[in-house]
């Protein structure tokens, strides 16, 4: 069982989360402000993730995780209603874990949490250094060529041959950008010609399947007007 | 109040009194010391009894009562003349002189003589028969009796005087001018004009016997009066003598005094002028401000009058009194100083409030046909400018033709002139043609020096300066305006979300509610679109706003067209199989390739590729075509809308016109309005055509 610390001084969001995330099987812990949150951490030790509204009355979320992040390693969600670019970076440099904005998809936020959590819990395991050339990852995206099994954050994900291959392609060079022709060219190891899209479908298709977000990618970016990459972590 | 007495003004006033003082006192002086009589022997300090001046004038005493004798003796019966008195005395005297002949000279002199004629035993005196002149011998000690005193007896002199000793004699023959010999003319009948030596009171000569009525038959005492009671030749030149003497060793340290004072006197009177009492500054009054000409020709009109007074009246002093005379002149001389004080007064005053040029007659002239340049229109000032270049010309042309080579040299230089004048309003006029040009292409923070354009342009450089800043503020105010509008869109947006935010988690809480009729999952359902609706309508509005007020930031890459499109076109895949859309893609031969921002890009293709899944008739084609021309790259989608449009294709760009007139289907309405300022804020265009029911977009971008 694990803790979550939810703040919001909105206090049916906090329900909402509280509703959603124990159906999860997690056991939630409230508070409305970043002092009340500050004050929880402080008699409680056992706490696995944090879910932490930015605008907030007494002490913001902002504040609030710098605080945090001075003794503590404990995941942190920031959840805001600021979507701008520079409201995402200002929190992830201020401490955050990651960014979802409101109004949120429960489902993502679902997702976003079991992965932190996952990640958080298993940390020291999770990283199966095995001395096989045969695994390629990029933070937790795993490819286990040996037995053709996909993994982000520990779960198994289920993809087509033409999608794992582009995958594999990918991430085997991860952080180079690659131009449809020239996936093309690379994974059906013949000569392009020209006029097809469908490796934009498959892409779309392996984002929907390994992204939380498909329009947010975290691993399979799209460059617009130049290509495709698996991000570098 | 307390009266402030303008002190520069009193000294002024004092100095003027001062001045002529001073500058006559100092005229005198220099005169003084300039004047040509005796100017070494005034050094040396002489004795004036011992200066050639009054041998000079004393021998012609001598020569005048020798002359006078001569008169008397041939008029002594007649008495033809009238302008003397000789009355005749006997007297028993020794033995020889039987008479006296008493003359009386009514012009006076100071010098007494005594002419004994041996001859006729009769004497001669210009002394008045007294009864101390009675006798020879007391006419011979009354004359005698003077400190300076000359005697000539029987060939020989016996003097005090010692230019007129017999050592010294030559010299007084050499300073007697020819009138004097003339005049003793009739007694001497040999006279040669270079033998001057052989006058009567040459001893030497005298017994020679040429002058046989004068050699030894005179014997003259004569003397000066010790004191003087005529006026004549000798008075005159030792009172100037004197005088001069005392300037000379007493008085020459006065001169630099004086010219000290004076040049002080100036700084003085020119401070002093224009001051007053009542007021800072200097007082101007109507005669400061006529032309400076009109202004010279009244001070010397009263000037005139001063010198009638001075020449005409004054002078003409035989018909008044001495002091009378000497009154007027004074009073015409003062006119005269009062003329020259109020003309210089004026002068300075105008120099010194910078008005001297302006009040000149010259710079009145200048003025009024500047006036008439300037009030006259460019195209006409231009013709008179180049008739007068024509006529200088023509002028130049005929100098050349009559003296050659400075008429070339005039030519040039009024070719110069006239070729400096042309550059210099070309030269304007292109500063201005480029102010413009940068205007037009949007640079309002250009602005023109209008220093440096010529006169005739330099209000239209104003004008384009106004316009310019003009135009930067309305930029300014309307940008201000719109970030003002996205970051209250920004903020509201803020405020709507976390409402929202709880409505659609609530909304989904209840779906998942099992205790539900049919009804109420309809009815959820509806919340459900309705509240995810509004989700995306306050994101649009966010984008949208600061879409239109450029409150974006780019990142500016080379993006290859082909490659977008394909990727686009791959995400959307799906959505358009699921509407039985057909999307038939038209690529260029090769690549091609755009600067713009990957990101926005997207954003703007994929409001595209979403209308049309959402707006576009089912089971219709899709056309994509990507074409190069004329430098642009130009992305053309064309689809059939679902629906009737039955509004313009600017109506649609609208934000929140939607080309139907439900408004049940999911979307914002912004999808073009945001797509469109997008793209403009990349340097591309976007454009919407409506045919009927077909729908076309082009987004133009110049190619890379």
């Amino acid at each position: 069982m694990y803790n979550i610390l939810v703040c919001d001084d909105d206090k049916e969001i906090v329900k909402a989360i509280e509703i959603y995330l124990s159906k999860e099987g997690y056991n939630i812990l409230k508070a409305y402000d970043g002092m009340e949150a500050l004050e929880i951490l402080k008699k409680n030790d056992d706490i696995q993730l944090i879910i932490l509204d930015i605008m907030m009355p007494k002490l913001d979320g902002i504040e609030t995780a710098n605080i945090i992040r001075k003794d503590k390693s404990i995941p942190i969600i920031m959840l805001s209603a600021k979507s701008e670019d520079y409201d995402k970076i200002s929190g992830l440099n201020n401490g955050a874990d990651d960014y979802v904005t409101k109004p949120f998809n429960p489902l993502e936020l679902i997702a976003r949490v079991n992965s932190q959590i996952r990640r958080y819990t298993s940390l020291g395991s999770m990283v199966k250094k095995e001395d096989n050339n045969n695994i390629y990852s990029s933070g937790d995206l795993v490819i286990n060529d040996s037995t053709k099994v996909v993994e982000v954050d520990g779960k198994e994900v289920k993809l087509t041959p033409t999608e794992y291959n582009i995958l594999k392609f990918l991430t085997k060079n991860k952080g180079i950008v690659y131009s449809i022709e020239q996936i093309y060219e690379n994974v059906w190891e013949e000569e392009s010609y020209g006029a097809e899209n469908i490796i934009a479908v498959h892409i779309r298709h392996i984002r929907e399947k390994i992204e939380i977000n498909p329009r947010e990618p975290k691993y399979l970016k799209v460059i617009w007007g130049i290509g495709y990459k698996i991000e570098k972590f | 109040m307390e009266k402030k007495i303008c002190i520069p003004r009193v000294l002024k006033n004092i100095a003027y009194v001062l001045f002529p003082i001073f500058a006559t006192i100092l005229v005198l002086l220099i005169f003084c010391l300039s004047y040509p009589l005796e100017r070494e022997s005034i050094k040396a300090g002489v004795d004036f009894y011992d200066t050639n001046t009054f041998a000079e004038d004393y021998a012609k005493e001598i020569f005048g009562s020798l002359t006078t004798v001569d008169v008397l003796k041939d008029n002594y019966q007649t008495d033809a003349y009238s302008y003397y008195y000789s009355h005749t005395e006997t007297v028993e005297n020794n033995d020889e002189v039987k008479s006296i002949n008493y003359y009386t000279d009514y012009n006076g002199s100071n010098v007494v003589w005594l002419v004994l004629d041996n001859d006729t035993k009769i004497a001669y005196t210009n002394l008045n028969y007294s009864l101390d002149t009675s006798t020879i011998d007391n006419i011979k000690n009354k004359i005698m009796g003077n400190s300076q005193n000359w005697k000539y007896h029987d060939g020989s002199i016996q003097t005090t005087i010692e230019k007129l000793s017999n050592e010294n004699i030559e010299y007084i023959d050499s300073t007697l001018n020819q009138e004097d010999i003339e005049m003793l003319g009739n007694t001497e009948q040999s006279s040669e004009s270079n033998n001057k030596q052989n006058n009567v009171i040459d001893s030497e000569t005298a017994s020679n016997g040429q002058n046989a009525n004068l050699k030894n038959n005179y014997t003259i005492y004569t003397a000066l009066l010790d004191d003087m009671e005529y006026v004549d030749n000798i008075y005159r030149d030792r009172l100037l003598y004197n005088t001069l003497s005392i300037v000379n060793q007493n008085l020459v340290f006065l001169i630099p005094f004086l010219i000290g004072l004076i040049i002080a006197l100036i700084p003085i009177i020119v401070i002093g002028i224009g001051r007053t009492r009542k007021q800072e500054g200097i007082n101007l009054n109507w005669f400061d401000k006529i032309l400076i000409e009109f202004a010279a020709s009244i001070s010397i009109f009263i000037g005139c009058i001063g010198a009638v007074f001075t020449v005409s009246i004054g002078g003409a002093s035989t018909i008044v009194t001495f002091t009378l005379a000497i009154s007027i002149m004074a009073v015409g001389i003062l006119i005269m100083y009062l003329a020259c004080i109020l003309f210089f007064e004026t002068v300075v005053k105008r120099v010194k409030t910078h008005t001297f040029i302006k009040t000149t007659f010259a710079y009145w002239i200048y003025i009024k046909i500047k006036g008439f340049m300037l009030e006259l229109k460019i195209t006409k000032r231009f013709v008179l400018y180049f008739i007068a270049f024509i006529l200088a010309n023509l002028f130049t042309f005929a100098i050349m033709w009559s003296d050659g080579f400075p008429g070339i040299v005039l030519t040039i230089i009024l070719y110069v002139i006239a070729f400096s004048y042309i550059t210099k309003r070309i030269k304007s006029y292109s500063k201005i043609e480029d102010a413009i040009s940068k205007l037009y292409k949007g640079d309002t923070d250009m602005r023109l020096d209008e220093k440096e354009l010529c006169k005739e342009m330099q209000e239209t450089g104003k004008q384009i300066n106004d316009i310019a800043g003009g135009l930067s503020n309305a930029i300014n105010e309307k940008l201000k305006s719109e970030r003002l509008k996205t970051e209250l869109i920004t903020n509201v947006s803020h405020d709507i979300k976390t409402p929202l935010t709880s409505i659609i988690n609530y909304v989904d809480l209840l779906k998942k509610e099992d205790a539900q009729g049919e009804k109420a999952k309809e009815y959820l359902d509806i919340l459900d679109s309705k509240s995810q609706r509004l989700k995306k309508l306050t994101e649009d509005l966010v984008e949208a706003s600061k879409a239109s007020s450029g409150a974006i930031k780019l990142n500016i890459e080379r993006l290859n067209v082909n490659e977008l499109i394909k990727q686009v076109s791959g995400e959307f895949e799906d959505k358009f199989k699921s509407h039985n859309l057909h999307e038939i893609i038209t690529f260029p031969e090769s690549d091609v390739y755009i600067n713009a921002d990957s990101r926005y890009m997207y954003r703007v293709l994929e409001n595209m590729y979403s209308n049309i899944s959402k707006y576009a008739m089912e089971g219709t084609r899709v056309y994509t075509d990507i074409a190069e021309k004329d430098g642009d790259v130009i992305i053309q989608i064309k689809n059939v809308s679902k629906q009737k449009l039955n509004i313009s294709a600017d109506e649609l760009m609208q934000r929140f016109v939607r080309g139907e007139a439900s408004r049940n289907t999911e979307g914002s309405g912004l999808g073009l309005s945001i797509a469109r300022s997008l793209t403009e804020l990349q340097q591309g265009k976007f454009n919407i055509y409506l045919d009927g029911d077909l729908f076309k977009v082009t987004i133009k971008f110049k190619k890379n």
